[in-house]
């Protein structure tokens, strides 16, 4: 780190000196760019710590508790190895805590009601964090009693918080949320575990204070779920930027997952309307459109003149799918988050605000705020998904669809970290063995088509200036990374797993690809490089064997 | 309720008041120079969509993004069409700015020549003015800068 900051200095000091001598201007910039983006990076790795430095002391926690409550608890614990900025961590660490006591205190019954009501008299606690794009989600979750809501809502009319008529008209959901309110517990007896009202408002407070999301979920007799929903870090997210109104909107890359471009000349025809809502089609599916213009400025109609190119933007925001139709796209930039003042984060549809790098300010969108002013709801989408990854699930993955020397080949897609074309020379031996140096890693390399000796063949006998080319598949295979060397890469395609008939047993290592049996490459049998072989001798002699 | 700036309520024995007058319009305005943090000149705020009328739109104020208060779109005048001037103002909640015409110069005013709000000003008026002093060929009239902050301006609208 202390190295990339060194440089950094450098570097600005040779671009402080370049300025006189414009032309080497661009390159100093863009050199100084890099190194920054690289120290930001291994700070903000600096900064990641795995949740287990919190997850590993509730253990001894929910121990003592539940000993000291006469409750038998079980506490599972997943995702230790998820990471969350530092900061963030610290931050967590007393709502995480609060919410488990809540747990413990009023979820998990008594082990003789646990056994009067027919469940393990043992209890069970969750603690969970996983990844979900840009956020990180920790959930605490219990077998307990659940959180019941008519105790709930004859609390909250008890202390004043709402009138009886108010709560007769709200549902389950809103009920719940009341237990967010300060001062609210709805244990019968105070014990100096909890019950004492400062509950779940200050978790809620906390966790709200670093950007995060705090949502419950309760099923009487069930168990009661409490999720913590935490940005991934503070301050810095890639964006991008899109324009809209003359001005600069800077979107969130976490939520995006494709833009369409619609051209000038089929504006009018690419946008479908049922009623008054805007609809497009993407592969197939009905896509529900928010224009984002229409969104910030109510009383302008919509301009969808000829002339006029737009994009739209599909977005994904907790399983909301929508595209947003905006005028212009500009770069994607990684932006620093600046927080706003409360009179705008009344709004409601920013997240906040920053300064891009032509110094213009730009309001950050919220893209599950947004989808919820445009009333754009979850189930519709949420049917179509779960049938989407029915058919998909176990029988189809995708491929990536190769020929090596003739015969066709395929690699499962999600092992292939890249696809590069690259000069015959670039592959050395090691002995005998093909090796690729690849971002400073020794690959091996697989040539069951023997491409490269025939490459080698014709290189000699055209003997082009820039020496033969061929295509080497970068491949994951567990940790360790091979080399494929193909002919052509030819397509990507959604492969089904064949069975032997009679028996119905799973086949290996060949799909149905395009109605034909293709060959799965066993990327576990390339062969790994000797270790701790003295590979200089070896090296020498290839360079003189290439050269 | 009449609410005397918190600057002019502090100093009532007889020390002089430091002023600084910002002009909006044909009026000459005041805001008590201990309020101020800074002056930033001839500013092109950042309009944000659908944000309440007062809010006259974000500027870049020092790496931090500074939300701006309108007082033109508060006294109900027709917005300036020139680039304004922003008084970085120091509030509870943090900092804010507050959009004038122009800055004019810091005056040093007796309590003395100071009269309170007359009863025949407007309620809106009322609650965002703090009073004035009498000066030789026209009045300064005061701001009550803690009511200018958007978080209470905000609630206010609430409220209404």
């Amino acid at each position: 780190m202390m190295n990339l900051v060194g440089e950094l200095v450098l570097t600005r000091n040779q671009v402080l000196q370049a300025t006189a001598a414009d032309s080497r201007m661009t390159l100093l910039s863009r050199r100084l760019d890099m190194v920054t983006a690289d120290l930001r990076e291994s700070v903000m790795k600096a900064r990641m710590q795995p949740v287990s430095n919190v997850f590993s002391k509730m253990p001894r926690m929910v121990r003592d508790l539940s000993q000291s409550l006469g409750r038998r608890v079980h506490l599972e614990m997943e995702g230790q190895e998820t990471e969350l900025d530092k900061s963030l961590l610290e931050a967590i660490k007393d709502p995480l805590t609060h919410a488990l006591r809540n747990a413990l205190d009023h979820g998990i019954e008594p082990p003789d009601v646990r056994s009067a009501a027919g469940k393990n008299p043992e209890g069970t606690v969750r603690l969970r964090a996983v990844q979900e794009g840009s956020h990180v989600v920790i959930e605490v979750s219990d077998d307990g009693a659940g959180i019941a809501v008519e105790k709930v809502r004859d609390k909250a009319i008890e202390r004043g918080v709402i009138t009886p008529d108010r709560a007769a008209l709200l549902g389950e959901r809103e009920l719940l949320q009341l237990i967010f309110l300060p001062g609210f517990s709805t244990a019968a007896k105070v014990t100096n575990v909890s019950g004492r009202g400062v509950g779940m408002d200050v978790v809620r407070t906390n966790v709200e204070k670093i950007g995060g999301k705090v949502e419950l979920d309760s099923r009487a007799g069930k168990g009661t779920t409490v999720r913590l929903r935490i940005p991934l870090t503070l301050a810095i997210i890639p964006a991008l930027i899109v324009r809209s109104l003359n001005q600069s909107f800077a979107l969130p890359q976490g939520a995006l997952s494709e833009l369409v471009h619609i051209p000038p000349e089929k504006a009018e025809t690419a946008i479908e309307w049922i009623d008054s809502a805007p609809l497009y089609r993407l592969r197939g599916r009905l896509l529900p459109l928010v224009f984002l213009s229409r969104l910030l400025d109510p009383g302008r109609a919509i301009n969808l003149a000829a002339d006029r190119e737009s994009f739209i933007a599909v977005l994904d925001a907790d399983g909301r799918r929508f595209g947003l139709v905006v005028d212009g796209l500009a770069d994607p930039e990684e932006i620093v988050v600046k927080p706003l003042s409360a009179a705008l984060k009344d709004i409601g549809l920013y997240s906040g605000a920053t300064v891009l790098g032509n110094a213009d300010l730009a309001l950050i969108l919220d893209p599950g705020a947004i989808a919820m002013k445009a009333g754009i709801t979850m189930q519709s989408e949420e049917e179509t998904h779960a049938q989407a990854e029915e058919s998909t699930d176990q029988t189809r993955a995708e491929f990536l669809l190769v020929e090596v020397a003739g015969r066709r080949a395929a690699v499962p897609l999600s092992d292939v970290l890249r696809i590069e074309q690259m000069p015959l020379s670039r592959i050395e031996y090691v002995g005998y063995r093909p090796v690729l140096n690849f971002d400073g890693h020794l690959l091996p390399v697989e040539d069951s088509g023997g491409i490269l000796g025939q490459a080698a063949e014709a290189q000699s006998v055209e003997s082009s200036p820039d020496g033969a080319q061929i295509i080497a598949v970068v491949c994951r295979d567990g940790n360790r990374h091979v080399g494929i060397v193909v002919s052509h890469v030819l397509d990507v395609a959604t492969g089904s797993d064949l069975f032997e008939a009679g028996t119905g047993a799973q086949t290996c290592g060949v799909t149905m690809l395009k109605n034909r049996v293709t060959g799965v490459v066993d990327l576990g049998g390339v062969a790994p490089l000797a270790q701790g072989e003295p590979a200089h001798e070896s090296w020498v002699q290839s360079a003189e064997v290439t050269a | 309720m009449t609410a005397p700036a918190t600057a002019v309520r502090n100093s009532r024995p007889q020390a002089q008041v430091e002023v600084c007058s910002v002009r909006l319009g044909k009026t000459m305005y005041g805001v008590p120079i201990g309020h101020i943090l800074e002056i930033v000149g001839s500013a092109r705020p950042q309009p944000v969509p659908l944000a309440p009328e007062y809010v006259g739109g974000l500027v870049h104020y020092r790496g931090d993004v500074l939300t701006t208060v309108s007082l033109r779109q508060l006294l109900g005048l027709p917005p300036c069409e020139k680039a304004q001037d922003i008084l970085v103002l120091e509030s509870e909640g943090g900092c804010f700015g507050l959009l004038v015409d122009s800055v004019g110069e810091v005056l040093t005013v007796s309590p003395a020549d100071y009269e309170p709000n007359p009863s025949i000003l407007e309620r809106r008026h009322r609650a965002l003015l703090g009073g004035a002093y009498k000066l030789k060929d026209n009045l300064l009239v005061m701001l009550d800068t803690e009511r200018l902050d958007p978080m209470r301006l905000a609630q206010e609208t609430v409220e209404r």
